[in-house]
Parts: C-alpha cells; sequence; structure tokens
C-alpha cells in the first residue's frame, strides 16, 4: 500500500498530462512500468531490481507513447519478450520459450544446447545468505567437477576485482581472478560453498548448487575497516593456498598509507619497504631484488614494459596512485607465462574505471598536482580511466645548498595515463591502455637532461569454453632520453638513446581437474638505438654521429600446470623456451627455463613449500654508477654480451597464528647469476661502438633469509621484517690482474647484509589513522680512496678495490597521519588529508662519500646525505 | 593571517634547507687496510727537451702527509730501441736519489722508448716501514707522440672572472692531448717607502727603499688538463677554457704571463690520465660513475703483480704564453692600499701617540711617507704594517723569474 502511494506521488509529481500528449521526467523503470500498466491495457510482467538506477525521460502522444516506451527500454539494455498473451520486461537477455534443438538426444553435446543460452547470460551473486544455482541438470549428464566463472567485480563501480580469491570450502579448489577480473573454479556437482576474498573488499561466502557448467558473476563490496574483527584475508590465504613462493601483494590502499619523502604516494617506495628488496640509497631509481641488479626486474604497467619507473632522478615513482589497483611482485616463483628479466617482475594492474558514474579527483602535494577522472560511456559495458599530475618543483631545487652540486638546477616532469575499457559481452571484453610521461631536469645551466616513456597496450580476453579461457595483448613501449650540453660553444652537442619494443603475447588458461594449465607465446621485437650524437649548434666541431641501431626478436612458448592434488599438497611447473635473434650479428641464443615450487601444508594454517626456477634475460642497461641513471641506455646480447642467466632455489614456511590474524612467514634462498655486466676500471660508456670491450661478465651468488610478520586486518596492521642476505661477484672472464679485485668475489653495490623494515598502520577511528615506517640496513658497498700520492703537480688518490668499504649503516624513520573523507556519501566531494614527516629523526645518512683534491692542491673528504633533514609534507586529496 | 601564512612557508623552508647536503666526512681508520709506500713514478720522456723523473710514494689517506716527503733512492734512466741510453746529468747523478733530470734533447723521434728505475724501496710486508728492498722497474714501450700545433692562446673576461682558453690541433691524427701551465705574475707592494726605523738610534731616517715593492710569484697546474676530439669533426680543440682568475686576484695587478706546454697523446695515456682527472674530482653525486683505479704501463720486474702507479709516455712539446697587463684594465682590486696612519704627538721628544717609536716598531709598523698634519699643519712621518711596503708577505719573491724579460718582451 506504502509503495503504491509512493509510485502514485512520484507518478503526480512528474506526469504533465496534456490532452493526448503523455510526459515523464526522470523516471525510474519501476515507475515508467507501473505507468505503462495503468495507460494501457497489455500485461506486462516486470520485477523491480533496487540496484537499478536507470531513469527515463519520454514525450510522445497517447498512441505512440508505449511503443517510444519499449524502445527507450530496449535501448537502455532491456530486452522485450512476448510470450502467451504478456510482455516480459527483462535486464540483459531475453525470454527463450522453447528448448534447444535435439534437447533430448542424448548425443547431442549439451553445450551447444541451452547451456549456450545460459552461458552468455551469467548468474550475479550479490548475497551471501542466498543458495545459486549453476548450470541446468541435463538428462545424460556426466557426473564429476564441473567448471563455474565468471567475473568478479566491485559492486559500486562494477570495476573488475583484480586478484580476488576464490576457494571451496574445503580449500581444494582455488582460483584468482585475472586483470579482467574473471575467474574459473571446477567444483564437484551439487551444494557447494565458496569463499571469495579480495583486497580491501568485503569477504563473501555464497552457497551455490552445481549442477552443470555455469557462470557465477560476483559483486563485492569494499571492506568498511573493522575496528574489532579478524578475519582471514585473501593474502594470507593465499599462502597456504598457492604453492608459488615469494610472491607479494600490495593493495594501492596500504601504499597510500605508507610516509614517502615529500608525501607523494610511491609504489616504488613502498615495494622496496618489502623484505628482499633493496634500494642502493635514498633518491635512486629502481630496486634491487634477491640480489639482482635493477635492470634484472621487469616492470610491467598493464602489460606494458617500463623501462625507466620513475621521476625526478629516483625520487618520485612514474606512477599515479589513482589510477593503480594493485601491484604484486615476483621474487622467486615467476610463473612461465612472464620472462625476459632473472631476478622478479612487478606486475602492475591499473584501474578500469567507475562503470556506473563518473567520478574523479584533485591532488595537491609539496611537489605535484594530479587529477583524474573516470566513468561510464556505456554503463556496465564501457567505461573510461584518465589522470594527469605535474610538478612544481623547481623551488626545491633553489633550497638546495650550493654544496650539493644541485643548487640552482631545475627539475620537472609530466605524466598522463588513460585506459578504456569494454565488454562485449560475458565472455569477451577488451581494455586499451595508453600512458605517456616526460622529464625535464639540470643540475647547471649548461647540461639539459630529457626523458620520457610512451607505453601504449591493448587487450583481449575471450573465454573459449567453460574451462579455457584467453587473453590476447599487444604493447608497444618506447623510452627516450636527450641531454644537451652547451658548456662549450664550438663542443655543444646533443646526446640521445632510445628503446623500442613491440610485445605480442598470447596467453591461454585452461581447468583441467585439479589441474590449472596456463600455456602461450610470446614474441617481442627490440629497436635500439645505442646512441646519437649531434652539433648543438653549426659553430659546433661536434660530429654529427649514429651508432649503429640494434634490433632482435625475443620469441618464447610456454606452458605451466598448477596441480592440487588434494588439500594439502599442491605442486606449480612450469616450462618457458626462450630464444633471442639478434639481427646485428645474425646470433641466435635459446634455452628452457624452469620453474617449479611444491606446497604442503599439514595444517590448515601452516605451509612448507620449496621451489625452483631458473630465468633468461637478453637486453641489459648500461650502467656505471650506484644508482641507475635516467641517461643511461641498454644493449641487446649479440656476440660479445651473452644472455644474461640464472637460477634460485628457494624455501619457505608459513604460518598464521590462528585467530590473530598474523601472518609469519620465514623464506631461504639462494641464487646464482651468470653473464651479470660489469664494468672494467676505467670504462667508456658513451658513444662506444665497441662498448663489449669495456664490459666484463660476472658471475653472482646471493643468498639470504627473510622474515616477515604480517598483519592485514584489524586495528593496527602492516609489517616487520629482517632479512640477512648477500650478494656478491666474481669476475667470469680470464683477465689476469685486470679481473675486478683480482678475480675475487666482492660485494654487490646493493649488498646490504642486514635489514629491518617495519611498515604499520594504527586506525584510531574509521577516519583517522598514523603511519609508522621504519628501516634500518647495514651501509652499502662503495669504492673509496685508500691512498694519496703527489702526481704530475699535484695530489691524486688511488682508489681501492671494488666495494671493498661500507657507508655508515642507514636508519630512517617516517610518521603520518591520514585523515579519510567523512562517510557521509550525500556529500558532493570528500576530501582527505595526509600530513606527515619523512625522516623523523633527521639523521644524515650517507647517499656517497667521496674525496676531492681540489685540483691537486688538499685531500679532503665529503658524505653527500640526500634526505638530511626531517621533510615535513602535507597532501590532499579530493574526490568527487 | 597572511603573515601566518608566510611564517610556516618560512619555518619550511628553513627545515627543507638542509636538504642534499655534503658534510665533512672521514674513513674509519679500522676499515683502511694497508696501502703503505706504494711506488709512484713519473716522468713522461720529453723528446727534444729535458725529461724529469721523479719517485715517490703512495700513502694512507689516514697517514701523517709529512710521510709524502719520503721517496724510493736509486736510479731512472731511459732506453730507445736504437740502443741509446740516456741517464741523469747534474752535480749528484752518480748519487741514489729521487728526482732526476734526463737529456732528451737529442733524442731520436722514431723510436721506441721506455723508462727504467732501480731503487730502494720500503718493503710493503714490513708493518712498520722500516725495511729496505732492491726492486727494479720498467715501463713499456712506446712511440714518441708528435708535437700539437698551438694555435692560440686567449683570454675573455666577464665581471667576475678572466678565463684562459686554449686552441690546438694536430697535423698527424692524433686524437689526444694535454697540457700543462707555469703562470708567473709579477705585482708590487702598497707604496715604496721613504723611510726606515734606525732601532739603534731610536729614530726614523729618510732613505728610500724600491727593494721590496716589486715581486713575482709562480704557480704551477695540478689539474690535469686533457682534451679528445674523438667526438669532433677535426682534430682541433678551439677555445677551450682551462684556467680561470678571479679579476681581484693579485695576479692580474701587474703583468700576468702563463705558459702552456701542450703534446698529444696516445690512446693508451688518455684512459690512465683522464680516469686520473675524473676520480681527482670525482663528486659522488646520483648519477656519477663509479670511481676506480687503472693500472699504469710501469710493472715491476721481480713481481710483475706488485703494483706500482704512474705511466710513462713519450712526445714532442708546442709551448706557447699569454701575457695579460694591468692596462688592459682586468684587475679589479678588492683592496684599497693600507691607510697610513698618524700617531698622536707625545708629550716627550721621541715619543708618538703616547708610546715611543720602538714601541710602533715592535708591533709591526714602519715608517712610510712623510704627509701633513691637517690640525697642527705640521709634516710628520706617516706609518703603516710591514705588509704594505714588503711584498714578499704576500707570498712571492723579489727574484725575477729566469725568463720573465724575454716571456714580457
Amino acid at each position: 500500500m506504502r509503495r503504491f502511494a509512493i509510485i502514485s506521488a512520484l507518478l503526480l509529481s512528474c506526469l504533465v498530462a496534456k490532452a493526448q500528449q503523455l510526459r515523464l521526467d526522470m523516471v525510474s523503470t519501476d515507475s515508467l512500468v507501473n505507468f505503462l500498466r495503468a495507460q494501457y491495457s497489455e500485461k506486462i510482467y516486470f520485477v523491480a531490481d533496487k540496484q537499478d538506477k536507470t531513469l527515463f525521460t519520454l514525450s510522445a502522444g497517447r498512441a505512440e507513447f508505449f511503443k517510444a516506451a519499449l524502445s527507450e527500454l530496449t535501448k537502455k539494455g532491456y530486452t522485450i519478450s512476448s510470450y502467451d498473451d504478456g510482455l516480459y520486461i527483462l535486464r540483459g537477455k531475453g525470454l527463450t520459450s522453447e528448448l534447444p534443438r535435439g534437447y533430448f538426444d542424448e548425443n547431442q553435446s549439451v553445450e551447444s544446447g541451452l547451456l549456450d543460452y545460459i552461458n552468455d547470460s551469467n548468474t550475479l551473486a550479490n548475497f551471501q545468505n542466498k543458495v545459486y544455482q549453476i548450470g541446468v541438470k541435463t538428462p545424460g549428464q556426466k557426473e564429476g567437477k564441473k567448471f563455474v566463472s565468471g567475473y568478479i567485480k566491485n559492486a559500486a563501480t562494477s570495476e573488475p576485482v583484480i586478484g580476488a580469491a576464490v576457494m571451496s570450502s574445503d580449500g581444494k579448489n582455488y582460483a584468482i581472478s585475472d586483470a579482467f577480473g574473471h575467474y574459473s573454479i571446477s567444483l564437484p556437482e551439487g551444494d557447494n560453498t565458496i569463499k571469495v576474498s579480495g583486497y580491501s573488499m568485503e569477504e563473501m561466502e555464497l552457497n551455490l548448487f552445481v549442477c552443470s557448467d555455469g557462470g557465477l558473476d560476483i559483486e563485492m563490496k569494499e571492506k568498511v575497516i573493522s575496528l574489532k574483527g579478524a578475519v582471514v584475508t585473501s593474502e594470507s590465504q593465499n599462502n597456504h593456498r598457492d604453492p608459488s613462493m615469494g610472491v607479494e601483494k600490495v593493495s594501492i590502499n596500504v601504499i597510500k598509507t605508507i610516509p614517502s619523502a615529500f608525501g607523494e604516494v610511491d609504489i616504488i617506495r613502498a615495494v622496496t619497504s618489502l623484505a628482499g628488496v633493496k634500494t642502493v640509497g635514498e633518491g635512486a631509481s629502481g630496486f634491487n631484488v634477491r640480489g639482482g641488479s635493477v635492470d634484472q626486474n621487469l616492470i610491467l604497467f598493464n602489460e606494458g614494459t617500463i623501462y625507466n619507473p620513475s621521476h625526478m632522478f629516483g625520487i618520485i615513482s612514474s606512477f599515479d596512485s589513482e589510477i593503480i589497483s594493485s601491484v604484486q611482485l615476483y621474487k622467486s616463483s615467476v610463473p612461465a607465462e612472464f620472462g625476459g628479466r632473472i631476478s622478479s617482475v612487478m606486475d602492475i594492474k591499473g584501474r578500469q574505471g567507475n562503470a556506473q558514474k563518473v567520478s574523479g579527483s584533485l591532488g595537491l602535494g609539496l611537489l605535484t598536482s594530479r587529477f583524474h577522472i573516470e566513468g561510464p560511456f556505456k554503463k556496465e559495458k564501457t567505461s573510461f580511466i584518465l589522470s594527469g599530475r605535474t610538478s612544481y618543483s623547481n623551488w626545491i631545487m633553489k633550497l638546495l645548498p650550493k654544496t650539493s652540486g644541485y643548487s640552482g638546477g631545475k627539475a620537472s616532469f609530466s605524466d598522463i595515463s588513460g585506459g578504456i575499457s569494454h565488454k562485449f559481452s560475458e565472455k569477451s571484453s577488451i581494455q586499451a591502455f595508453a600512458y605517456w610521461s616526460r622529464d625535464r631536469f639540470s643540475f647547471q645551466g649548461d647540461t639539459v637532461f630529457r626523458y620520457n616513456n610512451i607505453d601504449a597496450s591493448i587487450k583481449y580476453r575471450q573465454t573459449l569454453a567453460r574451462h579455457t579461457g584467453m587473453t590476447l595483448s599487444a604493447t608497444y613501449d618506447r623510452y627516450a632520453n636527450k641531454m644537451d650540453n652547451t658548456e662549450s660553444e664550438f663542443n655543444a652537442y646533443s646526446y640521445g638513446t632510445t628503446i623500442q619494443q613491440i610485445s605480442l603475447k598470447d596467453d591461454f588458461k585452461t581447468i583441467l581437474g585439479a589441474h590449472l594449465l596456463g600455456y602461450g607465446f610470446q614474441a617481442n621485437y627490440y629497436l635500439m638505438n645505442p646512441g646519437d650524437m649531434t652539433p648543438f649548434s653549426d659553430k659546433s666541431l661536434i660530429t654529427e654521429k649514429h651508432l649503429a641501431r640494434e634490433m632482435g626478436i625475443e620469441p618464447a612458448l610456454y606452458v605451466s600446470d598448477t596441480w592440487t592434488l588434494n588439500e594439502k599438497f599442491s605442486i606449480d611447473m612450469g616450462l618457458r623456451l626462450s630464444g633471442f635473434a639478434s639481427f646485428k650479428d645474425k646470433k641466435f641464443f635459446a634455452g628452457p627455463e624452469g620453474r617449479v615450487s611444491v606446497k604442503y601444508s599439514p595444517l590448515k594454517n601452516l605451509s612448507i613449500k620449496a621451489g625452483f626456477n631458473n630465468m633468461r634475460q637478453n637486453i641489459h642497461l648500461i650502467c656505471n654508477n650506484s644508482s641507475i641513471s635516467p641517461m643511461d641506455s641498454w644493449k641487446l646480447s649479440e656476440a660479445g654480451i651473452h644472455p644474461q642467466t640464472g637460477w634460485q632455489a628457494a624455501t619457505g614456511v608459513y604460518w598464521t597464528i590462528g585467530d590473530t590474524n598474523v601472518e609469519l612467514s620465514l623464506e631461504g634462498y639462494y641464487k646464482m647469476m651468470y653473464h651479470y655486466l660489469d664494468y672494467r676500471n676505467g670504462a667508456v660508456l658513451v658513444m662506444n661502438e665497441n662498448l663489449a670491450d669495456e664490459l666484463t661478465q660476472a658471475k653472482g651468488r646471493a643468498y639470504g633469509i627473510e622474515f616477515q610478520a604480517k598483519r592485514t586486518q584489524g586495528k593496527i596492521t602492516g609489517w616487520l621484517s629482517y632479512t640477512y642476505a648477500r650478494t656478491q661477484l666474481k669476475d667470469q672472464q680470464n683477465l689476469g690482474i685486470d679481473a675486478i679485485n683480482g678475480g675475487k668475489w666482492y660485494n654487490a653495490a646493493h649488498d646490504k647484509p642486514h635489514e629491518v623494515k617495519f611498515v604499520g598502520n594504527y586506525k584510531i577511528t574509521h577516519r583517522f589513522s598514523v603511519s609508522c615506517n621504519v628501516d634500518y640496513s647495514t651501509g652499502r658497498p662503495v669504492t673509496v680512496p685508500i691512498g694519496k700520492y703527489w702526481y704530475d703537480g699535484g695530489y691524486r688518490l688511488a682508489y681501492s678495490d671494488r666495494n671493498a668499504y661500507r657507508l655508515p649503516d642507514y636508519f630512517r624513520m617516517d610518521l603520518a597521519m591520514n585523515v579519510e573523507p567523512s562517510p557521509n556519501l550525500k556529500k558532493l566531494a570528500h576530501l582527505s588529508l595526509t600530513f606527515g614527516v619523512y625522516n623523523v629523526t633527521a639523521r644524515k645518512n650517507a647517499y656517497s662519500v667521496y674525496y676531492t683534491t681540489s685540483g691537486g692542491a688538499e685531500v679532503s673528504g665529503h658524505m653527500i646525505s640526500v634526505f638530511a633533514c626531517p621533510i615535513p609534507y602535507i597532501n590532499l586529496n579530493l574526490k568527487f | 593571517m597572511r603573515t601566518r601564512y608566510a611564517n610556516i612557508l618560512l619555518c619550511l623552508a628553513v627545515l627543507l634547507s638542509d636538504i642534499a647536503c655534503t658534510y665533512p666526512f672521514e674513513l674509519n681508520p679500522k676499515q683502511v687496510k694497508d696501502v703503505q709506500f706504494t711506488p709512484v713514478i713519473q716522468g713522461d720522456i720529453l723528446v727534444g727537451e729535458i725529461t724529469h723523473v721523479e719517485l715517490g710514494y703512495m700513502i694512507s689517506l689516514i697517514q701523517d702527509e709529512s710521510l709524502l716527503s719520503k721517496h724510493p733512492s736509486g736510479t731512472a734512466w731511459i732506453e730507445n730501441q736504437n740502443g741509446e741510453i740516456f741517464r741523469p746529468e747534474g752535480e749528484n747523478a752518480d748519487k741514489p736519489g729521487y728526482s732526476f733530470d734526463i737529456d732528451t734533447r737529442s733524442a731520436d723521434p722514431t723510436s721506441l722508448y721506455r723508462l727504467r728505475v732501480e731503487a730502494q724501496v720500503i718493503d710493503k710486508n714490513d708493518p712498520e716501514g722500516k725495511n729496505l728492498v732492491e726492486r727494479s722497474y720498467s715501463s713499456q714501450w712506446v712511440q714518441v707522440c708528435p708535437a700539437p700545433v698551438l694555435d692560440s692562446l686567449s683570454r675573455t673576461y666577464d665581471d667576475k672572472d678572466v678565463t684562459v682558453r686554449i686552441s690546438l690541433h694536430s697535423e698527424d691524427g692524433s686524437e689526444h692531448f694535454r697540457w700543462t701551465f707555469v703562470e708567473n705574475w709579477q705585482y708590487h707592494a702598497d707604496y715604496i717607502p721613504d723611510y726606515y726605523y734606525d732601532q739603534k738610534k731610536d729614530e726614523v731616517v729618510f732613505k728610500r727603499d724600491e727593494s721590496m715593492y716589486w715581486c713575482w710569484n709562480t704557480a704551477v697546474s695540478s689539474e690535469v688538463d686533457l682534451c679528445a676530439t674523438t667526438q669532433l669533426g677535426e682534430n682541433r680543440i678551439v677555445d677551450k677554457p682551462f684556467s680561470i682568475i678571479h679579476r681581484s686576484s693579485q695576479k692580474l695587478s701587474s703583468r700576468y704571463v702563463i705558459r702552456v706546454a701542450a703534446r698529444t697523446l696516445d690512446k693508451q695515456a688518455y684512459q690512465y690520465l683522464e680516469n686520473l682527472r675524473l676520480t681527482s674530482n670525482y663528486t659522488g653525486s646520483l648519477f656519477s660513475p663509479n670511481p676506480s683505479s687503472i693500472r699504469g704501463n710501469i710493472s715491476c720486474d721481480q713481481d710483475p703483480a706488485e703494483q706500482v702507479i704512474g705511466y710513462i709516455g713519450a712526445g714532442k712539446v708546442s709551448t706557447k704564453y699569454l701575457i695579460i697587463n694591468s692596462d688592459e684594465g682586468l684587475y679589479k682590486s678588492s683592496e684599497k692600499p693600507e691607510v697610513l696612519f698618524r700617531p698622536v704627538t707625545g708629550e716627550e721628544p721621541g715619543e708618538e701617540d703616547g708610546q715611543p717609536l720602538w714601541w710602533f716598531y715592535k708591533q709591526g709598523y714602519v715608517p712610510v711617507k712623510m704627509g701633513q698634519d691637517p690640525e697642527s699643519g705640521l709634516t710628520r712621518v706617516l706609518w703603516g704594517s710591514k705588509r704594505c711596503i714588503d711584498c714578499r708577505m704576500a707570498g712571492g719573491t723579489t727574484t725575477k723569474p729566469i725568463d720573465w724579460e724575454e716571456e714580457s718582451l
């Protein structure tokens, strides 16, 4: 009765009746249908959906109004089906009143008939206290496991939930949603309960009655942090379900709470706060994973390869946090679908944009401003996301003291990211993404550095059968750097390098009983410009010189199998056959890459794992600095530069302590690297046609143990880790007394044996939280002068063996206070605020030490500290 | 309100002003390994000139600098592949020493050369550095690099500095150049004194003394000045700046002469010296290449793996000099001539300013000129500090450099 009154009132308020003219303004589907029922005699069947926010505005003569209304309904995604004497208005697929032909024929494949129809219209699950029937029982159907697949999406925005875990209640079957939010799990016929958990999402428990293969889309709600409850999350469950090791996943919400220099949300800095990930110093670009060099990390952003992940020479990461969904770092068990680097893979997934309404954000920080907008082009079908950042950081360069060497410099950057996603049907969807960034900086007035990244990717997903999915992706990546040196008019020049990569990848996933098979192929094409030098002006005597372009193709075939034998035991196996053809000298390198990891869970909350993998790398960063520089160039393998290879054996124990939601892990590893590129003393790397002569190939060994205690739910969240790790190199070439350090083992630049890291967040209320970040490590190895002598009219310095000394130990503590927006949903915009202090204790951590001779006159020692003082910051973010 | 914001910004600026700074640093002595007394041999073979060879040691950074005055003791000679041997000349040529002048003026530029040294050096295995061992060292055979054409020396200037530039080229295809320079300059004291103080008589005596008015000073390049034309269209260096003189420098006050000696280098010598230059100017910044030492071309005959510092090259030299005279107006004196003071007349004869004359003398003052007392109208002696009449106190000598007149012409 009450409902009727409301509808009547609504109708009265919105209906402007004119003679023979009917008009409706901004009415819901429910109201429209009721209006049609009231005005016309047709029987109309329609079930209102409270979540349906579709609105209609119609105006037509009475005779045409009914037809116009049906047309408008069709346009907005409804189907009008006529059956018997009534009209059925349904969302999506219309009513089918006939069974498929041959339905009762036992020899007919079930998948060709009704199931095809069902497959195209997944059941939507968003209630936990309901039993969802999957598929239909058909005569003659074979018993056994059935496949349930579908998409997991955010209920508020319809964005796919990436990396959500779907598992059967007995834990035997397990699936993870992919970049499209798609999952596929095999379940036994009959009653099943599945648990669905995702980062920052409310966990769901769904009751299913599985009759046959079928679809189930799942809508998850964003988590409202519980202040008391202790819930087992997908993070900890993954460790007990998934045999893979050394996989770290950090959600963007966690990253946003980690204090960082100048308050810029920084994915790279967040990753370096994880156990086993090191960096050579503050302000340094890149990171080192388990002893690997910086170029041994494959950084993927929506499938595209990022060759320089930092802005402003390493202070800020290249990625705008507003468009990032999650970051996953593979330190040990790298899936067979990834290859090309021998240390790690960092897989950054971008968001696809709100598919229901337009929203966005504005951010203001000390160094940058950012803006992002997202929304649907077509609700539930096509969405977009666009973001941009720009800097105004010159003021900070002016503050730097003259002794820093950067005083009076300038630094600026901009980046733009954008993506479009479209869902063709339940079976197929497509994503396109593009990223562009540029940096410009100068430390002295006469040398200007520039670099830019361009990445574009397109990814198409198709469900081939209920148990097989295919993802086809193509990417284009380009990184270019350029330097203009105008120090001398007659020697003024421009110098630059470029790397371009085009990749094609076709990845398949098939579930066969207890096996999750992955297989596919990948091909990368590289085009490299190792160096161009051109005169800057007509007066310059510099000869225009272009080093020969390098090209290469890197094909790979791979197959993997995640085999869940039972609840306790599972195994992950993979084989990747990768090759590399260098066009320069017609050389071809190829070799197998094996991946295996085994999990045994004697208890539900205790797992033991062991794994082994070997990898190959055909592209190398040419860098003779401790920290990589934006001006470094890349080099392809060729006759004198072998592909880098490496293997890693690792084992670990994982224990989730009862209901405390604390996960303990202890992992140990041993790793060997071959043809690791190092540099001969006095090497000249720029514009060198015979670069191989300046390089030496070393073998590396890295070993260590990583202990981590992690809590992802509750009032206090975060992790505490301790790492003991060593990384050493040894000249592999027989250079006699010219070998680095006489051919003995020496420490790598990032060898920091002891590391303690703490990242913590304490949620005081739903809106207020405090974060703390603590980082301690042994000082990194450095090459320092150890002797002085008089030569050629001045003091000169003699240097120690490579990396024979260490900087003083590193320690830093950061604090931040986060204020979340008001929960009042009626507000047009929500303001969040973060303020904090980086390096609270003002410790002057050494980035490097060096000695000068003042032009030969006297010898004095100096230490550079990048962030030598507490850096207060404030960051405002306005969401709308 | 605006003031409050301004204060906040000011506080922020002060807090941030310490970002990315350099601080003094000393190696932890416990970390420093034994690097004592590694032999250092220097002395490029200058065909057509006198070759100077010197032996020394490298010492640890944390060791007392006075240890650099220790030297190996022995002899050195130069050999060429024609079988000629060039030995040190001079009074003490037969005695063991560490500094040798070898006459290579008549050396054949088409032959290959090497330097040989025999000396007693400190045994590196002796922690106290007292035991001596006999060692002989040989450099690799090297070709004589032809002299470059030194096109010009020029100077440019701005408000602050005068920059000296070099232009040179090679006619034989050499792509690597180095040069050294010697600076000589003349300057003078503020005043020529007309009086002196006679200590015995305790009185001021008239005597004009010009002997301390003119001085000469000298400086040798301590930087490693190098240049390569490998990226250039021709083997020519044009107006490369290599020496900067502040316009208030004493060097420009009267007459300044810079004498440049330039050579070409082979690639190996260039790489050695370039590394020496880079590591001496290493700044440890974010993108600085990692420093390292590279081996020279000298080895120990007894143990080739033993470290010896130095690279012996051979070449012919081109020289040129540039003169900057004070009448070019480049000198901007930062100090005005010292103002002479006139002591107040004392009550007793022989006293000035209530103090006896010897008291002023003991304080370091000297009588300089005669001047008129504006109060009494009487003419009186004006005193000044010794520095204003003695140019030697600014670091130079009153002895002219040997070739000063020749270069000044």
